[in-house]
């Protein structure tokens, strides 16, 4: 073989190289917005293995949402799907956020007691990844993970293991643990998307190893259903973001400090949540920043 | 006649009367059956001559009547009993009235006939009374693959059962 076949199966491997990588991009763009449109959500948790025999395993967790799920967000290397509950067709509650980001060297894992420890991923290491930052109602951090979309025989899946604070529903309820290592499994289906947990509760010391208490098994099962039932969802939206532009746009400068993060659980005997909500939507931007910033712990 | 010794529990202070991590999770049980954070205990001996007759002995840190705000809130029995080749760790707790509140295992040894841990099992001592017989098998269902441990439990608990009455009628409880 001569320099120029060399050469010529070179310039050829990288295309196909390329082009396998835009494509591939281009269907893990399209699988996460899949998980955009009007969805009825079943929640379902199981715990499942204790290390200790004493160890008393909690009631199931059985629950169901209508939610409206609308892109915020969309350029090449970052989408963002701002999540709605919808309850009693009218109702609406600003829930939870996702962010997706291609190549993503930096995001904020939870520590514990409100901790986040910024962390920097080498480049190499999240090649052709996308990260998922999940957040709060309020917009403040929730947990954080990178990991490769595979489009295979069918399937469209992402998963990866993330350290979270407690989820919603055990929040003001346990106190026997205070992370959970989050197993997500995200797949698009035909019928909408299931996002399958492997869940550890784990309590978590400083300098000491992690000690797990129970397993969990879960799966939020969206089904899509037409958007028409999630009008009131879109309304509101499109009525509330302007204020929410500006939530985030606070969050992107305090993320964007790249340091740990520690926040107040609250200011004044309130959670941020209980502060924003009733705020009204024309509210200025240095209002939210002061608000916000209380929650920030300095030093 | 009998004897009775003064144990202080403070949530978050340990008293090592017992060891470690099983005095832990028999503080543990205690909180979370009785639902109290602080609690007294007072261990209760029985003389030589009734503990002769106990189907479970007295005396070695077993019997403990519970205590919380200056009020009798039940009665514990800690006890152990075998395995297949080992020893497990129980408690049975008691209201006021010898009624069983709960049981547990609280240390199992053994890789095999851990379902017996689970209160989905043991629930089935809930309710029993000093009158009470466990019949492994009848009133209590076996375990397949624990028959084992699941039949040593049943017997502790009636033992348990069977000691309790007697100190009933001895008026020491």
């Amino acid at each position: 073989m001569n320099f120029k076949q060399l050469l010529a199966g070179a310039v050829l491997g990288l295309g196909v190289t390329t082009a396998f990588a835009q494509k591939s991009v281009k269907q893990d763009r399209e699988a996460i917005k899949d998980m955009c449109g009007c969805f009825e959500v079943t929640f379902k948790y199981t715990e499942t293995f204790a290390p200790e025999i004493d160890y008393e395993k909690h009631y199931d967790y059985n629950a169901t949402a209508l939610e409206w799920a609308e892109l915020i967000k969309d350029e090449k290397d970052e989408l963002s799907i701002q999540h709605l509950l919808v309850i009693n067709d009218s109702t609406i509650i600003k829930h939870w956020r996702q962010d997706w980001l291609y190549e993503n060297t930096k995001r904020y894992d939870f520590n514990h007691d409100n901790e986040w420890t910024f962390v920097e991923m080498p480049k190499k290491e999240v090649k052709g990844q996308w990260t998922q930052n999940v957040y709060q109602v309020d917009d403040s951090p929730r947990y954080s993970g990178s990991a490769t979309w595979f489009h295979a025989d069918g399937k469209h899946v992402w998963d990866d293991v993330a350290s979270s604070p407690l989820p919603r529903r055990e929040y003001s309820k346990r106190s026997d643990y205070n992370v959970m290592m989050r197993g997500n499994q995200v797949a698009i289906t035909e019928d909408g998307w299931v996002h399958e947990q492997d869940n550890e509760k784990v309590i978590r010391e400083d300098g000491k190893e992690d000690v797990l208490l129970v397993q969990e098994k879960g799966y939020n099962i969206y089904k899509k259903v037409p958007d028409a039932k999630c009008k009131a969802a879109k309304e509101w939206w499109a009525a509330n973001k302007e204020f929410w532009a500006k939530v985030r746009a606070k969050w992107s400068e305090v993320y964007g400090r790249d340091k740990d993060l520690s926040l107040e659980k609250k200011v004044e005997g309130q959670a941020l949540f209980m502060k924003l909500f009733p705020m009204d939507v024309t509210t200025s931007q240095d209002k939210i920043d002061e608000v916000i910033e209380a929650y920030v712990k300095k030093g | 006649m009998w004897k009775r010794i003064f144990i202080v529990v403070f949530i978050g202070l340990g008293f090592s009367f017992m060891g470690g991590e099983l005095e832990e999770k028999f503080y543990k049980a205690i909180r979370g059956t009785y639902e109290v954070d602080q609690f007294k205990l007072e261990e209760i001996e029985a003389s030589a001559a009734i503990n002769e007759k106990l189907p479970a002995k007295t005396g070695n840190e077993n019997l403990f009547q519970i205590f919380s705000e200056g009020e009798s809130i039940g009665y514990a029995y800690l006890g152990k009993a075998p395995s297949k080749k080992k020893e497990f760790d129980y408690v049975v707790m008691f209201d006021n009235d010898l009624i069983i509140k709960k049981s547990k295992v609280l240390i199992y040894r053994e890789n095999y006939g851990q379902q017996i841990g689970t209160q989905r099992w043991l629930r089935q001592f809930i309710g029993m009374s000093p009158a009470s017989e466990v019949n492994y098998g009848e009133n209590v269902a076996a375990i397949s693959g624990a028959t084992i441990s699941a039949s040593s439990m049943a017997r502790a608990v009636n033992r348990v059962l069977k000691t309790m009455k007697i100190l009933q009628e001895e008026n020491i409880l």
